[in-house]
């Protein structure tokens, strides 16, 4: 380890490089009260975040970030907690995403939402003041992106996708013809096995919806079981966060239903953290998976990194 | 098993019963257990079809076997869908070995797991195949909704969130449990969702199969489970139930599966099959032991919900 470093960033990163097990007591990894605590062998206490950052200046994150930024050429980002959160950025979110452009680094975001598309996830990160590091499309990665991406270059034909607009019209980009059955509100069990479905659906795309019900999992099912479509995730989180220290359901209990009724598991999950958007990102950007740095608040956030060797 | 080689037709049927009873796994080649093309074929190397055996056996034939089977047993817990009934029609010889086992004094039970109906209307599909006379006394008639009220009699619950029909809601509260029903927003979005208070006295969440639900549903109990660490009940996790041309729809289990990967739970208890829990009741009601008491079906859910209780289970393949 770099002792000469004032502060333990790369200790974090070489701790979790080499903690492939979620950390527990029993197993000797630290559960790390923030990033700014790192060391192994250190018994400091969980420091207040507040506290921390309150000591940092702006100009001390930037040193930071540029050390950090010696060790790797590409460097993701996870957006809701990391770059913002709730409503408000980060602090300094824009100075680190500054200092990391001018050192010529890769910037990539990478987010498991599927809700929106690419557009309105450029305002998002317009109005947090980070639009400049969006101009180019190819940086902003989420669900929507990998799933178009996965469709590419296959074979499918038509897909029933739940999920948002911007989904299907993504997947549409990608060759694929969507179907958009007309949803019978209340419609009785019977009702729903008497409708055909329509023999050349090879492909089920599943991604949140508030909207969906018994008769979006009841044809998913069905597609399945008759057609033996493939079945494809945008991600499998049990659950998202909400205000107040709130859960809600996310996507992943969506998926679960699906996978009971049909007796299947999906065939990829093209968000995180299945390594097959970071492959794409590491691709995409001509870097090696030792020079690629991932930078989450959550563990499936390192489990992503993890997966795809970075 | 130490089977006898009798092959009269009496000794087929008990064959099948005691082979059932003496295979604790699922019938697999790997296992050495014979799949059994009909349960008039039992013997394991015959290669009768099963076609030839069903126009042979006569009626009186099968009031028979039902009498001198029923010797073993003092009470009989029968499956509905799919043993006394398939689609619409009522299998032939059901009314008949019904009456032979009632004509035997022995006690009669059925148990359903389908949760989407009340007593009265499952007291109507029993009148509408002809076996209304035996169910008169609703002691004998279990399903979900019964199951879950029982459940409900014994516990220490006291506000339930309840998906499900009205008659299970109804049910619930004849058990002195408040039901609550929250006013559902269509197309709320997850932050209003979040927003709302959830009351915090719920102490129990039911889950039973609704067409109508939705991620409302699976967001309100979710929200119990986790801020008010509410008892999860099921009534049941069957994941697929069978519909017209040999379709299979999604069941309840996919929706308690949707809760329990949102809520990372495991239900606390199904009050259905295959959980013993009915059984036990039954038996508890019929003043009998579990190694005098048959369950007959036709899935093998059946099959483990005897043998989960203690009981023999005799399968039909309909």
């Amino acid at each position: 380890r770099r002792r000469a470093l004032p502060h333990c960033f790369v200790g974090v990163l070489r701790a979790a490089s080499c903690c492939r097990e979620r950390p527990q007591p029993a197993n000797g990894c630290q559960r790390y009260a923030s990033a700014e605590v790192l060391s192994k062998a250190s018994k400091s206490q969980a420091v207040d975040r507040r506290a921390v950052a309150a000591r940092a200046t702006d100009q001390e994150i930037v040193k930071k970030a540029a050390m950090l930024a010696d060790a790797y050429d590409c460097v993701v980002f996870d957006c809701d907690g990391v770059l913002w959160s709730g409503g408000e950025t980060v602090a300094q979110a824009k100075a680190t995403l500054d200092a990391l452009k001018a050192q010529n680094k890769k910037v990539y975001f990478m987010s498991n939402n599927s809700s929106r598309g690419p557009d309105v996830f450029r305002q998002v990160f317009e109005s947090h003041g980070l639009g400049e590091h969006v101009k180019d499309e190819r940086f902003m990665w989420n669900s929507v992106t990998a799933a178009q991406r996965w469709f590419k270059g296959r074979k499918t034909k038509k897909a029933y996708v739940v999920g948002c607009a911007a989904l299907k019209d993504a997947i549409r980009g990608a060759g694929v013809t969507v179907v958009e059955p007309w949803k019978q509100m209340g419609a009785t069990p019977e009702k729903l096995a008497e409708e055909a479905i329509d023999p050349a659906i090879d492909a089920v795309v599943l991604a949140f919806d508030k909207d969906y019900g018994y008769f979006e999992i009841c044809y998913a099912t069905r597609c399945l079981l008759e057609n033996n479509a493939e079945l494809v995730a945008t991600n499998r989180d049990f659950q998202f966060p909400a205000q107040k220290n709130r859960k809600l359901p996310g996507n992943g209990a969506f998926v679960a239903a699906v996978c009971a009724a049909s007796r299947r598991e999906p065939d990829v999950v093209v968000g995180k953290p299945s390594r097959f958007a970071l492959d794409a990102i590491v691709a995409d950007a001509g870097v090696s998976a030792r020079r690629t740095l991932m930078v989450g608040d959550m563990w499936s956030d390192v489990e992503f990194a993890h997966n795809a060797g970075c």
